[in-house]
């Protein structure tokens, strides 16, 4: 059939068929081709967009271990544990990196994590953290972050925000899909307990509107829509070192601010795990703990790496935590108790 | 009207009856389908503690849950506040641009409310949100001149402006395409009666802009009823929603197969009866011999090898729609520890698919029912296999 076809259309077709099987022969030994063993790491998007720190990771990393380091980039880290969940045993990753503590607890009752087997470097948290499964890489604490230009005087405590007058308008994630909602539903229950959905039932008015993601609230505040926006203390550090300007803050709150600390896990079934452990070890050196601070805009987790012009920020003298497995267990509960006051 | 004659000639008028009749039916098995829903929500409230308790709380436990239950609330109103707007605006508009005739610049109004209809939702609520939102350039001129906008802050009123940006085109065109069906003579005849603007409407618009109507009000109502990316962006929370939203944030939070199963039967089962209803509401149309278009049909076969062959594409393809739900049906994946991986499922994912497969011929007639085209297949091989073919199933006008 082949034969009778290219004869019939001449050389034009021959070409074009030859084509066709060269291009199917360098699909078929494309794999078979590559030589450096592979490491897939499972983050969040901005953690390899070109200004984060992925690209930095991966140029540093590549050049001591001799291999081929592959981020793939996943919305969020809710977005990773979910992926992670679909694909079960079968995934192709060897490491997760983005879960944060509140997480941390449903991603071991997955069953798919394994041991890390690691001394943990992480001296500059601002309490215990260890966890047999999962290291720290970096850590910040949430915060309601406004304009000086726009807003001369903000609330200096979650309760002046709670009695701020109505025409103070916030802007907040949704805990069911964002991490910092998710951080701001654990700060306010850490701070009323039982009377979180009084609160809630308060701040109701001022918030303009509740987004699925941080960056949606955030580009909203940028752009005037709200005089604060829930994100990060660290945040104002981007605008100064990054965009030159000084009028972004943080509000520092009086009853202390809730922490985040985010980690990284090696799966049971990693293909390469050799090669996660060794990703993870050089996490915690200071090659790794030096990008991070200006390209994910967040602490360092090692005394000898924290960076300059950090100074003027925010550094709360009390902080908030709730053990992972209390959240595990209680964040059915609290998120239904948002979404009734919320209606 | 003068001997209270009609205006429109009877065969036009029995012309019409047919996707009247269909439109009426489709519109009033969504109301009763919607009513059902709610019906059984409330009544499941209600009788949880009496004689069907066992039966109410598992009902209650394994489809409907509370967030199920207010995203369908949710859904229904701004659906149905959406679909009124939208509907009434869009026909005013089409009667407007009819009243009006020709002018410089009408075919570029008619292009421009196709445009609005292929932007992409998520750049109109952006497009939104910079003319009308709280920072929006609408609202700082209206605080320029003292005024304050009742809408504009996210939540319902936002999402609806969005509704009627995308849906009043949609309805405008169809009551257009409805009023340019009325002939010339009928105009001339009107302006030789010399009637009056409101009784030109009664008698000769109205009977085709109902028809209009209630096929864009079908229409729109789903569109709106099944919204995410508008609603998620404009909705300004929890409190707006619809059951697409609410499936979203429940998978996406701990990835809770069990809500978002909650939500999506509710979901399922209203959208998916009310397409099957659509389908065997279009039945009828099948008994319709010839027609203008009837040349324009495919050969079809009739006897033998060839239909039961169609017959088995058919059911390959139920089959293969059926798999998928079996694929990812909670009760497998939605146990912790367990994930819906392809390695873990393979026995049974090459097991299942024949099982249908033998299964589904021999109950055909059952399924017929479902499949309208398979069912006229078999039925009345002559007369109706481009029955459903018809995009009039959705818009009898």
């Amino acid at each position: 059939m082949l034969k009778k076809l290219s004869f019939s259309n001449g050389a034009p077709a021959r070409l074009f068929y030859s084509l066709i099987l060269a291009l199917l022969a360098l699909t078929l030994s494309g794999p078979v081709q590559a030589e450096k063993p592979v490491l897939t790491i499972y983050t969040y998007e901005s953690f390899v967009s070109e200004w984060g720190p992925g690209p930095k990771v991966e140029a540093a990393f590549e050049a001591e271990c001799g291999c081929d380091l592959q981020f793939v980039a996943l919305d969020s880290s809710l977005g990773i544990l979910g992926r992670i969940r679909i694909e079960g045993a079968s995934s192709p990753a060897d490491l997760v990196l983005g879960l944060d503590t509140n997480v941390t607890e449903i991603a071991r009752q997955t069953g798919l994590f394994a041991p890390h087997q690691l001394v943990s470097q992480a001296d500059a948290l601002p309490g215990q953290f260890s966890d047999p499964d999962f290291l720290a890489f970096d850590w910040g604490v949430f915060a309601f972050v406004y304009d000086r230009d726009r807003l001369a005087s903000p609330p200096d405590s979650m309760e002046a925000l709670r009695r701020a007058p109505d025409s103070l308008k916030i802007v907040i994630q949704d805990p069911r899909t964002a991490t910092p909602g998710l951080g701001l539903l654990l700060w306010a229950k850490s701070i009323y307990g039982e009377e979180a959905e009084d609160f809630w039932r308060d701040l109701q008015p001022k918030i303009v509107t509740v987004t699925k993601g941080w960056w949606d609230a955030y580009s909203l505040f940028l752009e005037g829509n709200a005089d604060m926006v829930l994100s990060y203390a660290t945040s104002p550090a981007y605008h100064s070192i990054a965009e030159g300007k000084d009028n972004y803050a943080a509000a520092e709150f009086a009853e202390g601010h809730y922490l985040q600390i985010e980690v990284a896990g090696m799966l049971k079934n990693a293909p390469q795990p050799d090669l996660a452990r060794a990703f993870l070890s050089f996490m915690q050196g200071p090659v790794f703990q030096q990008i991070i601070p200006t390209t994910n805009w967040m602490y360092p987790v090692r005394r000898d790496s924290q960076p300059a012009g950090f100074d003027g920020l925010v550094m709360p003298q009390k902080t908030w935590l709730f053990p992972a497995e209390k959240v595990a267990a209680e964040q059915k509960g609290w998120i239904a108790e948002w979404l009734a006051a919320s209606r | 009207m003068a001997g209270g004659q009609p205006l429109i000639p009877p065969p036009l008028r029995a012309a019409r009856l047919r996707p009247l009749r269909l439109g009426l039916g489709l519109g009033g098995l969504l109301l009763g389908l919607a009513g059902l829903c709610i019906g059984v929500l409330f009544w499941q409230g209600s009788h949880a503690a009496g004689s069907l308790a066992g039966l109410g709380a598992r009902l209650e436990a394994g489809m409907f849950g509370s967030e199920a239950r207010y995203a369908l609330r949710s859904a229904l109103l701004q659906a149905s506040l959406s679909t009124l707007l939208s509907v009434s605006l869009g026909l005013w508009l089409a009667r407007a641009l009819v009243r009006r005739g020709a002018f410089w610049g009408r075919g570029l109004l008619l292009s421009l409310s196709w445009l609005a209809m292929v932007v992409p939702t998520s750049v109109a609520a952006l497009a939104i949100l910079s003319v009308w939102g709280p920072a929006g350039s609408v609202r700082a001129l209206a605080e320029q001149i003292g005024l304050s906008l009742p809408f504009g802050q996210f939540g319902l009123a936002l999402v609806l402006l969005a509704h009627c940006f995308f849906n009043v085109p949609l309805a405008m065109r169809l009551g257009l395409s409805a009023l340019s069906s009325l002939p010339d003579r009928q105009w001339q005849l009107a302006a030789s009666l010399g009637l009056r603007a409101r009784d030109i409407f009664f008698q000769m618009e109205w009977p085709v802009l109902r028809l209009a109507a209630i096929a864009s009000a079908s229409l729109i109502f789903l569109l709106c009823f099944t919204s995410f990316a508008l609603v998620l962006m404009l909705g300004g929370g929890p409190r707006v929603t619809t059951l697409e939203v609410a499936i979203y944030t429940a998978l996406r939070f701990d990835f809770d197969f069990a809500a978002g199963r909650r939500a999506g039967s509710v979901a399922a089962a209203g959208l998916w009866r009310a397409a099957l209803a659509a389908l065997v509401s279009a039945r009828p149309r099948c008994s319709i011999r010839g027609g203008r278009f009837a040349w324009l049909a495919a050969p079809r076969p009739r006897h033998g090898w060839p239909v039961l062959a169609i017959g088995w594409q058919l059911d390959c393809w139920v089959c293969w729609l059926l798999c998928r739900f079996y694929r990812c049906w909670p009760d497998r994946i939605g146990r912790p520890g367990q994930s819906c991986s392809p390695a873990r499922s393979s026995g049974r994912r090459f097991l299942i698919p024949p099982w249908f497969a033998c299964h589904l011929p021999l109950s055909r007639w059952g399924w017929g029912l479902f499949l309208p085209r398979l069912w006229c297949a078999h039925a009345r091989p002559a007369s109706c296999w481009q029955a459903s073919s018809s995009p009039s199933v959705f818009l009898p006008a």
